[in-house]
This record gives structure tokens, sequence and C-alpha cells, in this order.
């Protein structure tokens, strides 16, 4: 078309403009695809770390982990165990898949423990149990103390070790390990439907004015719930249809996983936690970009405890 | 008209002035600005589709380490004589033997001794009794995991509940996780071991 000097005809700046729209949809729609692409990535790259930051999380604790459930069980003894110098059985402490056991020496009497908010009360009559969607896991109290001869000092280059609840504060009559106890719950999203979250509630242990040790402070370590992880799709049960998280492993009787202690008696011999998880991130900035969600990840974790063959517990302090 | 602007503008706007055609533009101006256009979109995307396929990768990193250390994790858990009956063929086997199995990711293992009795990267048999969306199942990890038990020192026959102390090696099995796989960036590989004694806190 010739370029003229008396200007553009209507037809002509009909037609620009049709070719201008359709080359600004074009790159419009360009921008969107590539907009899409970064939010889709996004979300991938917020899933993976959820799922790394998931695993290190629940691996660092078990294989801290006392036990499973709660450890201050019931005091009996193991028939199949004879002492070779007194010839009597040797004496055991059942654990026990809730917490807190009733021979909880720190909260089973009349101090329950704190209820997180949110969270159903746990008590002795309705403690947290050992399920698919509560794990609870006890870690040593570890002392940062050292003592020499007679002489106890607060050492904050010291790691110490394992702590003790005297005999006198035990109902069971006997040391106890001290221990804090973690407990991790898969709980219904309140902001998105289908999707779950999983949270953490930690309880102190024992503190100095009943083990000596003064260098843990029982009530610092008392929180939550804390909020580890959203967007849990899965894996689902096929008769709950809740989420199967956790499962327990008892490499003494089967290696197939089970939802739930079958006996209180047998709490000690689960050792072994498998974490199933299906989650599928998206960005909490906005709602609109769950449109976005990449692929879930599905996998599971599998994890052992490692301070339950090694537990070796301090007694209380010369002061 | 334009001589005039000419002589009142300078620099390059002058340069485009004079240079600029009466006929429009012809057919290899549109093609070269096509092409740099092209060249311009290609850059945004590939970086973006890059990205995406390092994301990928990523996962099946994560998943390949994961996977690892269960392995690592079970076979610490496991006494020596466990180890030592995959590995030569019975508990107190004093044979110096290498045995490997390629894992099952999705179901339980068949067969007698599975070095790990359990799905390792997700439980989809139908015993377990759970459901992953298909987005998940329509996804399985691009390669396999294999365990391989090496005797590094054989078992040595002591008797029960006594410390060893002194004399010779105890019983040494290495237990080494490989996985391999493939994606769009080429093979992978992800390798760890552990050493697990006749003497260790399990046995």
């Amino acid at each position: 078309m010739a370029r003229r000097a008396d200007g553009n005809t209507i037809m002509e700046a009909l037609v620009t403009t049709v070719i201008m729209g359709i080359l600004s949809m074009a790159f419009m729609a360009v921008l969107l695809m590539n907009y899409k692409t970064n939010a889709k990535l996004d979300n991938m790259q917020d899933t993976l770390n959820a799922v790394r930051a998931i695993k290190e999380r629940i691996s660092k604790d078990v294989r801290e982990g006392r036990s499973l459930g709660d450890v201050y069980g019931t005091q009996t003894t193991d028939p199949a165990n004879v002492d070779p110098l007194t010839g009597l059985p040797i004496p055991l402490i059942v654990g026990s898949a809730g917490f807190p056991s009733s021979n909880d020496p720190v909260y089973g009497g009349n101090s329950p423990p704190p209820q997180p908010t949110g969270w159903p009360a746990a008590t002795v009559s309705s403690p947290y149990t050992l399920s698919n969607q509560c794990l609870i896991v006890q870690i040593p109290v570890l002392d940062d103390h050292a003592d020499t001869s007679t002489q106890h000092f607060r050492d904050l280059n010291q790691l110490g070790w394992p702590t003790q609840i005297p005999a006198s504060f035990s109902s069971s009559g006997i040391e106890q390990d001290n221990v804090e106890t973690h407990v991790y719950r898969v709980v219904a999203d309140p902001s998105n439907a289908g999707e779950y979250l999983l949270q953490f509630a930690s309880f102190g242990g024992a503190g100095g004015a009943i083990t000596g040790f003064t260098g843990y402070n029982s009530s610092v370590h008392t929180f939550g719930p804390q909020t580890l992880v959203s967007g849990i799709i899965g894996p689902i049960d096929s008769v709950t249809g809740l989420p199967k998280v956790f499962q327990f492993i008892s490499p003494k009787r089967s290696g197939t996983p089970v939802d739930s202690i079958p006996n209180p008696s047998y709490t000690a011999e689960y050792t072994g936690v498998v974490c199933n998880l299906e989650i599928r991130r998206h960005q909490d900035m906005s709602t609109h970009q769950k449109n976005f969600s990449v692929t879930p990840i599905g996998m599971k974790i599998e994890v052992f405890l490692r301070n339950n063959a090694l537990a070796t517990s301090a007694g209380a302090p010369s002061q | 008209m334009r001589a005039s602007n000419s002589l009142q503008q300078t620099g390059w706007r002058r340069y485009i002035d004079e240079h600029r055609s009466a006929n429009g533009i012809s057919l290899m101006e549109c093609m070269c600005a096509v092409v740099v256009g092209s060249i311009l979109l290609y850059a945004v995307f590939g970086s973006a589709s890059s990205m995406y396929i390092m994301s990928s990768g990523n996962e099946n990193q994560i998943l390949a380490s994961n996977m690892a250390q269960q392995v690592i994790d079970n076979a610490r858990d496991s006494s020596f004589g466990t180890l030592n009956l995959e590995c030569n063929g019975s508990v107190q086997s004093t044979s110096t033997g290498t045995s490997s199995q390629v894992l099952s990711l999705y179901q339980y293992p068949s067969g007698s001794n599975p070095f790990f009795p359990r799905p390792l990267l997700r439980n989809t048999a139908s015993t377990a009794g759970m459901s992953y969306s298909t987005a998940s199942t329509n996804k399985p990890f691009p390669g396999t995991v294999t365990e391989t038990l090496t005797t590094i020192n054989a078992y040595v026959p002591q008797p029960p509940d006594v410390a060893i102390s002194t004399g010779p090696a105890t019983g040494e099995i290495q237990v080494t996780v490989l996985c391999q796989w493939k994606d769009s960036q080429g093979s992978h590989k992800y390798t760890t071991s552990t050493l697990i004694s006749q003497t260790g806190i399990h046995n």
C-alpha cells in the first residue's frame, strides 16, 4: 500500500487495529504462559523444599528418640531373660502407645500436658495415641553440666548425658529416663478442603526441681502446635478416607508396618517409623495459584530409633 | 516534510529518518524481525524450560537420596546375622561373599530373604490399604535401586556374651546402595554405603 501524505483511511486504521489486536493477544498469551510456568516452578520448588524439610525433621527426631509412645509404662519382668547372678527374671518397663501414660511421672498424675490450640486435650484417660495421624517420639533430656568429684557445675561446652528422674519422683519406684515428648499430628487444613497439615508440639521433660540438673528448663521446651507442612493430600486410607501417614515397624515381630500398636505391651518393640506422604504444595500468597499446582510428590520415609539401644542415663548429680 | 524534519533532528533519529523507505518494509526486514523475535522468545522460554527440567531433576535426586537412606537405616537396624544370611547364605557363615538385589519400589518383594522387606518408594500394594493420587502413581521413579552386601571381614565365631577386645578383626559387612536413573538431562547415579560390624550395637 503506497504511503500517502493525506493520512490514513478508516479502513487502514481498522486493519491496523485488528492486526495489533491479534499480535497483542499472542503476546499476552505468551506472557500468561510464562507467568503460569513460573508459578508452577515456584510450587514445584516449594513442594520439594517441603518434602526435604519434613524428611529431615522427622528423621532427626526419630533417630534421637528414646521410644515411640510413652516410655513410662508398667514395670514388669521378662520371663525369657533371667539374671544369671540372682536367678530372678530381669525387670523391665513396658511402654505405652499413648501419651501421657498412667505412670508418666511428669504428666501422668494431676498434671495433664498443656493443650495446644486447636488440639484435643490429652489426659491419662484420653491420651494422644500412636496412629496413622499421630506420631509420639520421646527424646532424652540431656544435661549440660559437668561433674568433677563432688562438684557440680554448668559447662556450656558439655553436651552431657541423658538424665534420669529419681526413684522418689517415679511412680514405679525406680529411677526412670527423663524424656521430652514430641507429638506430630496430621489435622485437616481449615483453609483448604481435602488438604491436611502436619503439626508439631513439644512437651518438656522433668526440670531441675525434680532431676537436680538445673540446665534444662522444661517450660521453654513446651510449645506448639507449629505447622510443619501444608498441602498433604494423601495417601488416603481406603477405609477411613483419612491420610495414612504414620505406620510403625517392629523388626522383631514382622517387617510389615502396622497402623497402630496392637498390644501396648509391645510398644517398646516398635522401633521403626514409616511416614507415607503425598504432598502438593501451592503458594500461600494467593489462593488462585492453586490452579498452577504441580504434580504431587508421593514418597515414604522410613527411619528407626537409635537411642533406645544406647540409652545410658545419669542419676541425680552431687549438689 | 521529511527533509525539513531532518534538518531539525540529529543523531540516530535523523539517521533512521534518512534511511526510512517510502515503500514500507521489505520481506527481508520482516524475516529479520521474526528471527530476532524468535531468538528472544526462545531465550525467555528456554530458561523457563531449563528451570522446569532442573526442578524435575532435583525431585529425582531427593527421592534417590531418601531411598538410599532408608536402605542404610534398615541395614543398621538389622543384626549382623541377618546380613550374613543374606550375603553368605547362613547366619554364622564364615564365607566372604558378595550379594546384590534390585529393590522393589512399589510392591512387597517376592522371594526369600529380601534385602529390604518393604516397598522402597511408595507402598502401593493392595494389602497396604491406602492409595495415592493418579498423578503420583503416573510418575514413576525413572530408574532402579540396587543394594549390595560385601563381606569385608568374615564372621568370627565367638562364645555368646563375650566382648571381643583383642584378636582378629570381627566380621564386617559393607552395605552399598546404588540409585541409577535417567531423565531428560542424562544418566544419574547416587551411591552411599555403611559398614555393619559383628560387634555392633544391634548384635
